[in-house]
């Protein structure tokens, strides 16, 4: 005895459209057109005499179209009628092979199972129940799809790699993996059925790829969906970014995000925007199908939303949706950075009545238009006279313009400052003292200062008597930006005929940044403890050169000072997704690089010599950070380092694949067998599409006859 | 029953003649009524125009018993022979117009859109054509408008300022009430005192079709009593086609009957139910030796008038 069994269930509800054509009826009776006629004696007797063929015509017209729908709907679910299973030992197969989808869609929960343990679970349970003589195998679909187990008689093994198997937050190709699941099948020798069963939630999105180039001659297909039921709706956020902006009002977080839904009725979602751990605001959006909605926070910053402890003075900030079923995709934390208030004290070396005369006239004009900006820098100009040991308590960064000598005391404390993690810059001119500056001022250098030179004083024609900058280290933090932003041919027009030339040799902790045309550095650097001391080798400001009246003179400033001040932002892409290689800067000096992933998880890299490193295991969702360590070091975070992975956007799309995708996706030579349909189906949908182009038929003509 | 009868006016054959939506639609019932009348006169070739300020109509050979008052003594003068003067008002007949004006003449189309005027507008158009024809041709006449019996009347009169009225009172009467054309006739036929031509407009809905249009009884007797009778059977195209799509809930003019119906589908049963009442209309008016024409509101009146009339009196002449 046959059962009725419907491959597509959920369709049932299609049913419902039968009622359709009663409904209909009901309305075109209640909208029938008035008439006032005279005529009434002949039409009542007309009436009388065709009322009973007419109710007769209309009463088999509503049952044909009824039935129509009904026929319709009913072929959409894919019936089958299914004859009583033979449990007949002589039926098993010859292999088996599980291809398991560890993709992150099949982390949806559902009544508080995970689809992947679904799917496991499912698993063992075939496994087991399979009887002795079948080898069985084991494939993990994953990016590229693994070999969990290869096929064999051992169902420890078997079953000890799927307890341990986990899924990931990749994506995967189905298909691949269904064809490599069938290449392992195929590598059994002997007669009988080769079966492979992949147990997923058979999404669409996995099964975009088609079918692989593969082989699969006698193997049995059997896509099996882990959930009876419809796939639940799910929301994600598609896309994040984070800008600083600057208004009258003062600095402000503007966070552009994009969200999307999947499957279900449109609700509406409530975004958050958690700053410093703090829900700083909240947006709902009302979310459809198929139509992503764009939204922007706006967050006017103020002191609370800065962390004290947050590593380079920087807070978190998030965007979360409510949670689904699929909470993976509902919430993205960025490694954008609230830098704190970078505090600079410039020493002016030269004063003048005239300001535009003054040493600090155009650097201070460079760095007090970035006061409400993007750099967030608080600027305090003393006098050489007034500077004390205390007078760098709370600076970032100290700027030593032209400055001739300090007291000892206060060039100490400058030394240690920097090597606390301060940040110092060092720009040259007629009123400093060499000898001084070599002594007190040692550790500070790249190397010592040897004295100024003007190339007008030079006595050779052959000799230029201005200096360009060239040379530049682009991949250098204070430079790396500029190179992008396309500041360098500016900068590359810099005319200078005096600069301070530097004894030979150098720190191997410093760098040359930028070069005169002569060769000569112009802009060296090097790292003091944890802090950074620059040196600029002409005067900042028109005395030596024009660098001061350049474009890229303040970009230059800019990024110096935000280096020096550890506030430095890159703008490096810091947000990728699963699978995609980070290249990742490498401090001078660091031996490793340490990857922490959000799980906890550390790799190491081994760093030494290298400028830039790539790292590919980007196979969490979240937030990365990054350390580096110096040989028998402490390992420092770095902050400009840290950044986000983000789920493929293919996964957070839950629409299951229809019976024609999974037929493409079906190796060449294999049997494909739908979801939940066995061989000896006798499927139904054929003689129900025929019955209802029949019954067309029927109502058409009784329509033509009635007309 | 003719088939032609039924057919929407062919183009062709009433090229000549004004379409029935122009001679409706010109306002004055005067000027609508001159329009037909002129038409009528002109197709009616065997008509003979009298001038209105003449009584005279021919002399004739005195006979004996003939009325002395009326010798013609200067005839006599001067041919020596003696001729009576015979007068027009001798000829001349009454004619009585019988117009429904039931709630049902009120029909003015709507099937499809399209609408046309009302089968009252149409009798009174026939009306006031025949009332300008009698009174240039100095008859009598007199109108009778019944609904639910006899509604109003005026008493017939070969006076040419008796047009004026006549028009007047069809102009200002509305479509109301039911059919009872029997009474009407009765009341005019009691009211008869001669030779007269009786033209009843209607579209003989309720009028006894079951029991061969009995409200039509009283036009045998007044056949009997010599005089002429015409029945303008007047139809709105749509009761003559039934051309409503879809679903349709009919309501009765006249009275509270209702009927919902998918109008396809009864067409051809409606048709011909029709046919046995056109037919039955027609048999009946020939029984009692009574001509019937069948005047749709759509067919130019001119020529439903000139058939209709053709050997009537009014076209004949006097004599």
């Amino acid at each position: 005895m046959g059962s009725l069994v419907l491959l597509d269930g959920a369709l049932l509800f299609g049913l419902v459209a039968a009622t359709v054509p009663f409904i209909v009826h009901l309305i075109s009776k209640r909208r029938a057109r008035r008439v006032r006629f005279g005529a009434m004696e002949l039409l009542l007797k007309s009436q009388r005499r065709t009322a009973r063929s007419i109710r007769l015509r209309q009463l088999l017209l509503l049952l044909l179209r009824t039935l129509l729908v009904a026929a319709l709907a009913l072929a959409l679910t894919r019936p089958v009628l299914r004859a009583e299973q033979a449990a007949s030992p002589t039926g098993a197969p010859l292999v088996v092979v599980f291809a398991l989808d560890v993709s992150a869609s099949m982390l949806t929960i559902l009544d508080g199972k995970s689809l992947f343990q679904r799917a496991r679970a499912a698993a063992l349970e075939r496994a087991r129940a399979e009887v002795a003589d079948v080898r069985i195998g084991a494939v993990a679909c994953d990016a590229v799809p693994r070999d969990l187990a290869a096929p064999s008689f051992d169902r420890a093994g078997l079953l000890a790699a799927l307890d341990t198997l986990a899924a990931g937050h990749g994506y995967a190709d189905l298909a691949a993996c269904a064809a490599r699941a069938a290449g392992l099948a195929r590598t059994v020798e002997g007669v009988g059925e080769r079966r492979v069963v992949v147990l997923s939630d058979l999404a669409a999105h996995g099964l975009t790829g088609g079918a692989a180039a593969v082989d699969a001659a006698g193997v049995t297909l059997e896509w099996t969906r882990v959930i009876d039921e419809e796939p639940p709706p799910n929301h994600a956020l598609l896309d994040v970014q984070v800008r600083r902006t600057t208004g009258r009002s003062g600095d402000a977080l503007e966070v552009q995000f994009a969200a999307q839904r999947w499957l279900g009725p449109a609700i509406d979602v409530a975004a958050d925007l958690v700053v410093g751990g703090r829900r700083a605001a909240r947006l709902v959006l009302p979310l459809a199908q198929g139509r992503a909605v764009e939204r922007v926070f706006h967050h006017a910053l103020a002191g609370g939303d800065v962390e004290p402890a947050a590593p380079a003075g920087g807070a978190r900030v998030a965007v979360a949706l409510e949670h689904d079923a699929f909470p993976l995709d509902d919430q993205v934390e960025l490694p954008f950075e609230v830098p704190l208030p970078l505090k600079v004290v410039v020493v002016d070396g030269a004063p003048q009545a005239l300001p535009f005369k003054d040493e600090v006239f155009y650097l201070e004009n460079a760095l007090r238009g970035a006061d409400g900006g993007p750099s967030g820098l608080s600027l305090e100009v003393i006098g050489p006279d007034q500077v004390r040991a205390s007078s760098f308590a709370g600076a970032r960064v100290v700027v030593l313009a032209n400055v001739a000598r300090l007291d000892d005391a206060a060039a100490a404390a400058l030394v240690e400052h920097t090597k606390a993690g301060g940040g110092v810059l060092l720009t040259v001119g007629d009123q400093v003292d060499v000898e001084w500056t070599n002594r007190a001022l040692a550790e500070l250098l790249y190397a010592p200062l040897r004295g100024s030179k003007g190339q007008a004083l030079l006595d050779d024609a052959s000799v230029a008597d201005v200096l360009t900058l060239t040379r530049f280290r682009t991949e250098h933090p204070i430079l790396r930006r500029l190179a992008q932003g396309d500041e360098l041919p500016g900068l590359g027009r810099v005319r200078t005929h005096t600069f301070m030339l530097l004894e030979p040799g150098g720190t191997p902790s410093g760098d040359v940044l930028v070069r005169f045309s002569n060769g000569a550095p112009a802009l060296v650097e090097r790292d003091v403890g944890d802090g950074h001391a620059a040196v600029l080798l002409t005067s900042v400001d028109r005395d030596w050169s024009d660098l001061a009246i350049r474009p890229g003179f303040l970009p230059l400033v800019r990024q110096t000072i935000r280096y020096l001040g550890g506030a430095l932002d890159d703008g490096a892409p810091r947000l990728l997704h699963v699978g995609e290689a980070k290249t990742l800067s490498v401090p001078r000096g660091a031996e490793e690089l340490l990857v922490r992933a959000p799980s906890g998880a550390e790799t190491t890299l081994p760093a030494a010599g290298a400028s830039s490193l790539t790292f590919n295991g980007t196979s969490e969702v979240g937030l990365y950070s990054v350390r580096s360590r110096v040989a028998g070091g402490e390992a420092r975070e770095l902050g400009a380092e840290r950044f986000t992975v983000l789920l493929d956007p293919r996964e957070s799309d839950p629409t299951p694949a229809n019976a024609d995708a999974l037929t493409r996706a079906t190796p060449a030579g294999a049997k494909s067998r739908a979801p939940g349909a066995r061989d000896d189906d006798v499927q139904l949908w054929p003689s129900l599409f025929l019955l209802a182009a029949l019954l067309v038929l029927v109502e058409t003509g009784l329509v033509r006859r009635g007309a | 029953m003719n088939d032609d009868a039924l057919a929407a006016p062919a183009a062709a054959g009433a090229a000549e003649l004004l379409p029935a939506a122009v001679v409706h639609g010109i306002a004055p019932l005067e000027l609508r009524a001159r329009v037909v009348a002129d038409g009528v006169l002109a197709g009616g070739h065997r008509s003979r125009r009298f001038g209105s300020s003449s009584e005279f109509a021919e002399h004739k050979l005195y006979a004996p018993g003939d009325d002395l008052r009326r010798l013609d003594w200067r005839a006599f003068a001067r041919l020596d022979r003696y001729f009576v003067r015979r007068h027009l008002d001798e000829t001349t007949i009454e004619v009585a117009l019988v117009v429904d004006t039931s709630a049902s003449m009120a029909y003015a189309g709507g099937a499809r859109g399209r609408y046309s005027v009302s089968k009252l507008e149409v009798a009174k158009t026939y009306a006031a054509a025949l009332a300008w024809l009698a009174v240039h041709h100095g008859d009598a006449v007199g109108v009778s408008l019944f609904a639910g019996g006899e509604r109003e009347q005026l008493a017939p009169r070969a006076r040419r300022d008796q047009l004026a009225p006549l028009l007047e009172l069809l102009a200002r009467t509305e479509a109301s009430g039911t059919t009872a054309l029997e009474e009407a006739l009765e009341a005019v036929a009691e009211r008869l005192t001669r030779r007269a031509l009786v033209v009843v407009i209607s579209d003989l809905f309720d009028c006894g079709a079951d029991e061969g249009f009995s409200a039509l009884e009283p036009l045998g007797v007044l056949r009997r009593m010599g005089c002429d009778a015409l029945v303008l059977h007047t139809l709105d195209r749509d009761e003559l086609e039934l051309p409503f799509d879809g679903v349709v809930r009919f309501e009765d003019l006249e009275g509270d009957r209702v009927v919902q119906v998918e109008a396809p589908l009864v067409r051809d049963s409606y048709l011909e139910e029709l046919r046995a009442f056109l037919d039955g209309a027609r048999d009946a008016a020939e029984r009692r030796d009574v001509r019937w024409q069948l005047a749709p509101t759509d067919a130019p009146p001119v020529r439903v008038l000139a058939e209709a009339l053709t050997g009537a009196a009014l076209l004949r002449g006097g004599t």
